[in-house]
């Protein structure tokens, strides 16, 4: 019998290795995934245009109005919550501003990544993992092909062109949605309103939030393909990968959010 | 089955793109097209609430914005950098040199008019613009002369210290005198005033003197007791009837002078008789008065007496009153 | 049929985590020969095959093909050693994404140089090789077991390899399907001189394909028995391995 503390120090311990284990083999992914990049860059024929094109399609255009309505709400209710706190002071006008920099630097691309998470994250890692069940991924590596070629640098390159694009759909709407607010609700004029945020907002800021979108379009991507190549071989192997893509990928968006957040305030913004 | 839908794909990233150069063109880089000029201000103030970015404006017109805060190590004055947009001030020319140099003159002419800038608060939340005016003061505020690191293609706008400033100078004036006010000796002449005071007190001379001003008390209301005896108001009656049958004797013996003398001068005497008689009732009237006067301060005497049985001490100090400390003074 | 060894497995051990599946193997299979692995459920024969193709490192030992190490070689030498083989998997192992034209082409665009028109024209003809002409343009779900694993053979056999290997290809077949199939890889044999190598436990397919087999056993870890499947049924001094060979008949005497 052991001991109820020693028990816990043991599971604290195994759990710990296991943490450590899927950070190195996280590592080693990247690693390899760096590897087969450089020989696609190399040779930009050895990329498989049709999938990438189909990812840009399924995680991109796809996505646009589930990302615009969830934005625009965003939107909405940063606005509304901010409206009742700033009545309260006479400062109604500065709703654009709390509004406009939340969806650039925050909102607007880490919404779009929850549901490119939940949309792509996840589709990713199921076919990854059923591709695995059906030995597909082995009949890859038994042809001589390099899986990684054919099943992430696709989904990871369209990931990281449609991301920035839908995040700039998100960035818009969500400020549109504060403009709804501002304009009904709070009764400030348009032009205020407008001028307000035009005022205020510069570019920068939108685009660091273009460079938080392009981060967390790496990590779903690279998440997702790696659970699903970790996924055991049946059917509730691959619904486990399913559910451990879209757990880790927000874990480590949220975190890379607040590394990204530090390190733009260290640089000035 | 994977087959992109390339329509929608392409309309997915061409209104993408279009939205995102319109979101960059819209937030700033539209900046890009917009000429510029560059003033510059320093100050010898706090310029907290001031931000890259805040509002520059003219007489209440926004004319651009703080792009730099800086402070020049040589002279610990604090930079600030705008950005004006040439656009907001119209000029007879419309761009090029002419259109710069004509500003230039208008500036330069402007700043020996009286153009200052100063800090001003833009709400309750602390922020605050800059702003470019003709201040009535600014002959009595000091001016930080154009530096000569300050090159000549910045247009340099002599500061003004803000209001806010100036309320700030008053109160710390104040809080540095109230500083200077010596509290510790203040406090302890007091306490060795208190203590020789006690010790005065605590004299037997003092309890001796005391205690014979009591039996003096005791004396005096004796004393007045014995007066007010002997001044009943049945006796004073008495004297005032023997006092009124005397003249009414006078009064009869008048009478019959006046019949007696009638003839020779009787005016004359009858006159005197009269005013012998009217100063005899004023007489009467002043003894009244001094017996009134007696018993008022046999009164104040009593009231004295029980005061000072109360209260010895008040022999030496007078009345009592409240102290009251006043800051400001030794 | 030549003596040249095309598959030499020496002194192997395998297995998952810590635990041996099979230690000590050593046999080679020869240049047009029929090989099978043979054993019941769970003895490792799929484990294996998997470390013959080289998607498992085993814990010792080596695996040559073609003479070149399969354990030791880099990945870059691993890849092109693999081409020169094909695998053929359980399920067809077909790519759901692309249809089954597309399927057989993947290899000949990645590594051929051909025209699509070419291609196309190969693609015709090992469809037709699987008796699956007119398939072409279906996508793999759309396909039953039987024609999945043909499709999938096909796509093996796209770069004209000299060494197949087949994942249990009976499995989940209808006898009459699974004869066909039997049929198929005679004729690769026959008319291509393909080495064949076989895992299994379907005994009536094992008897009418195997030049040669090896009994795996699961209490030794090792092989059990070598030889041409109607001796070892017949005159295996091993009662266990005759036993093996012949518990289809026994049970269906007792049915």
């Amino acid at each position: 019998m052991l001991s109820p503390v020693r028990e816990l120090v043991e599971k604290i311990g195994v759990v710990s290795a296991s943490v450590f284990q899927d950070m190195i083999e996280m590592v080693c992914f990247v690693g390899d995934l760096s590897k087969v990049s450089w020989g696609v860059l190399r040779k930009p024929s050895r990329l498989r245009w049709k999938e990438t094109l189909y990812y840009m399609d399924m995680c991109g255009s796809q996505a646009v109005p589930i990302v615009l309505m969830i934005c625009f709400l965003m939107g909405v209710i940063l606005g509304f919550q901010a409206a009742v706190q700033m009545r309260k002071f006479g400062t109604e006008l500065y709703v654009a501003d709390l509004v406009g920099f939340s969806i650039l630097k925050e909102l607007g691309p880490l919404m779009v990544a929850m549901i490119a998470t939940g949309r792509a994250g996840s589709a990713f890692a199921a076919e990854i993992g059923t591709m695995k069940v059906n030995e597909e991924i082995s009949a890859l590596e038994t042809m001589g092909f390099a899986p990684s070629r054919f099943l992430v640098i696709p989904k990871l390159l369209a990931m990281v062109i449609v991301s920035p694009v839908l995040t700039v759909f998100g960035d818009v709407i969500g400020i549109v949605g504060g403009f709804v607010v501002g304009t009904t609700m709070l009764g400030l004029p348009l032009m205020a309103y407008y001028n307000r945020t035009v005022e205020v907002l510069y570019p920068m800021v939108f685009l660091l939030g273009m460079v938080k979108s392009v981060a967390f379009a790496l990590i779903i991507a690279v998440i997702g393909c790696l659970r699903g190549f970790q996924a055991e071989c049946n059917a509730q192997g691959v619904g486990r990968a399913t559910t451990s893509a879209v757990v880790t990928s927000i874990f480590l968006i949220v975190i890379a959010d607040a590394v990204l957040t530090i390190i733009f305030s260290l640089m000035g913004y | 089955m994977i087959e992109a839908n390339k329509f929608r794909l392409g309309l997915f990233v061409i209104v993408g793109t279009v939205l995102f150069f319109i979101v960059l063109f819209v937030f700033g880089l539209s900046d890009l097209f917009v000429r510029k000029g560059k003033f510059v201000s320093l100050f010898n103030e706090s310029v907290q609430g001031v931000a890259v970015g805040s509002p520059v404006k003219y007489k209440g017109v926004p004319i651009g914005a703080v792009s730099k805060i800086s402070i020049q190590l040589n002279d610990k004055l604090i930079r600030i950098d705008m950005d004006i947009d040439m656009k907001a001030f119209i000029t007879n020319h419309q761009s090029g040199e002419k259109a710069i140099s004509s500003f230039n003159e208008f500036f330069q002419h402007e700043t020996k008019m009286g153009l200052r800038c100063r800090l001003e608060y833009a709400g309750i939340t602390g922020l605050k613009y800059l702003e470019l005016d003709y201040f009535e003061q600014f002959q009595q505020a000091p001016v930080i002369e154009r530096p000569k690191y300050i090159t000549s293609n910045y247009f340099y706008v002599p500061s003004m210290p803000s209001q806010f400033k100036d309320i700030l100078n008053l109160i710390n004036t104040s809080l540095e005198k109230i500083s200077r006010v010596q509290f510790d000796k203040i406090s302890d002449e007091m306490t060795g005033t208190l203590k020789s005071m006690q010790r005065l007190l605590e004299d037997p001379k003092l309890k001796t003197m005391i205690d014979k001003m009591e039996k003096m008390s005791d004396n005096l209301e004796k004393s007045s007791s014995n007066v007010s005896k002997v001044l009943t108001e049945s006796k004073l009656r008495e004297i005032v009837d023997g006092l009124d049958t005397n003249l009414k004797s006078l009064n009869g013996l008048t009478i019959s002078a006046r019949g007696s003398i009638e003839g020779a001068k009787f005016i004359e005497t009858a006159q005197s008789f009269r005013e012998a008689a009217y100063s005899v009732t004023d007489a009467r009237q002043a003894l009244l008065n001094t017996l009134l006067k007696l018993d008022q301060t046999l009164d104040s005497l009593t009231e004295l007496a029980n005061y000072l049985n109360d209260d010895p001490s008040s022999l030496l100090k007078g009345k009592h009153k409240p102290v009251i400390i006043e800051p400001g003074t030794k | 049929m030549s003596n040249e060894c095309v598959v030499d497995v020496k002194n192997l051990t395998v297995g998952y985590g810590d635990i041996v599946v099979l230690q000590n193997i050593n046999f080679s299979v020869s240049s047009g020969e029929i090989f099978v692995i043979l054993g019941g459920s769970g003895c490792g024969k799929s484990t294996l095959l998997k470390h013959m193709i080289g998607l498992y490192t085993p814990f010792r030992g080596d695996v040559l093909i073609f003479g070149e190490s399969m354990v030791n070689s880099s990945e870059d030498e691993k890849r092109k050693l693999m081409r020169r083989f094909g695998v053929t998997y359980q399920g067809g192992a077909l790519f759901g994404s692309l249809t089954v034209a597309e399927n057989i082409a993947l290899p000949l665009e990645e590594y051929t140089t051909k025209t699509s028109g070419e291609i196309n024209e190969v693609v015709q003809q090992k469809l037709a090789l699987v008796n699956l002409d007119g398939f072409g343009n279906y996508m793999p779900s759309e396909l039953s077991g039987g024609m999945r694993k043909r499709a999938g053979l096909a796509r093996a056999m796209a770069l004209d390899p000299t060494l197949l290997f087949f994942d249990e290809p009976s499995a989940g077949l209808d006898p009459i399907t699974s004869a066909e199939l039997d049929r198929l890889i005679l004729r690769l044999r026959e008319e291509l001189g393909t080495t064949i190598v076989i895992v299994s436990h379907e005994l009536d397919s094992i008897f009418a394909v195997a030049d040669r087999a090896i009994l795996l056993d699961k209490e030794t870890k090792g092989i059990a028995a070598t030889g041409k499947p109607k001796d070892l049924r017949d005159d295996s001094p091993n009662s266990w391995v005759r036993e093996f060979l012949t518990r289809s008949k026994l049970k269906r005497e007792v049915m």
